[in-house]
């Protein structure tokens, strides 16, 4: 399957208009996720638990992510100083959930999903957050989706993924990765 | 109410040591690094919506 031309979609935060309008023929073939998103997730934004962007394609909601503020905490009582995390001792580390992610069955394979992960990863390297990680609790079915992108277990026996945004940003291009003034340098040369 | 998400996650003892030596990860693929470059793109393109 073709996947669909990014520019031919588009993203927008939920709110109570779009809630009202776009939201019931929306079907991932998961009541779970389905039921989040039509009863929980304004209720959670509300809250301020987390934040839920939808994907629209020929104005309709094609998928979803839901994204929260978190933390990785590390208890390292038995730890010595050689395993501090690039030199620093602090007891937990910023990340960003991606709390759910669930696309329109009928779209599944047309490349929502991606663009919707590519939307927090984007955000990880490029927003106004220091986040040193990405992490995801997949379901079964989505494990192979993110290993794809670089996702990795945080520990053998735990399903949480992660993705290392320091490792994405060192090995991008210096220029591109987290240096705001790269670009208007280029330009001035 | 959907499940709730667990927020807060604490690596203790064996799990913390596991974590932490393979924190860095190996190198990303260029797929995987061309998908990051476009990710940036696709949130510049929409960030002012928020």
């Amino acid at each position: 399957m073709e996947r669909i031309p990014e520019k031919a979609l588009s993203i927008e935060l939920l709110n109570t208009r779009n809630a009202k309008y776009t939201l019931a023929p929306f079907d991932s073939g998961d009541e779970e996720l389905n039921d989040f998103l039509k009863n929980d997730a304004l209720k959670e934004q509300q809250l301020l638990l987390s934040k839920t962007h939808l994907c629209f394609y020929k104005d309709r909601a094609a998928g979803f992510i839901t994204l929260a503020a978190d933390s990785i905490r590390i208890e390292k009582d038995k730890l010595d100083v050689s395993q501090h995390i690039d030199g620093c001792n602090y007891p937990a580390y910023p990340c960003i959930l991606i709390a759910r992610l669930a696309v329109d069955k009928r779209l599944h394979r047309y490349g929502i999903g991606r663009y919707l992960l590519s939307f927090a990863i984007g955000f990880a390297l490029g927003g106004p957050l220091g986040c040193r990680y990405i992490s995801v609790d997949p379901k079964e079915t989505a494990l192979k989706f993110y290993e794809k992108f670089g996702f990795r277990y945080l520990t053998k026996s735990k399903r949480r993924m992660y993705l290392n945004v320091t490792d994405m940003a060192q090995q991008l291009e210096p220029d591109e990765s987290l240096d705001p003034w790269a670009e208007d340098s280029k330009a001035t040369i | 109410m959907a499940r709730l998400v667990e927020l807060g996650l604490t690596l203790k003892g064996e799990e913390a040591e596991e974590f932490l030596k393979n924190e860095k990860g190996p190198a990303f693929t260029s797929e995987q690094l061309a998908f990051f470059r476009q990710a940036k793109k696709i949130y510049k393109a929409n960030c002012n919506k928020f």
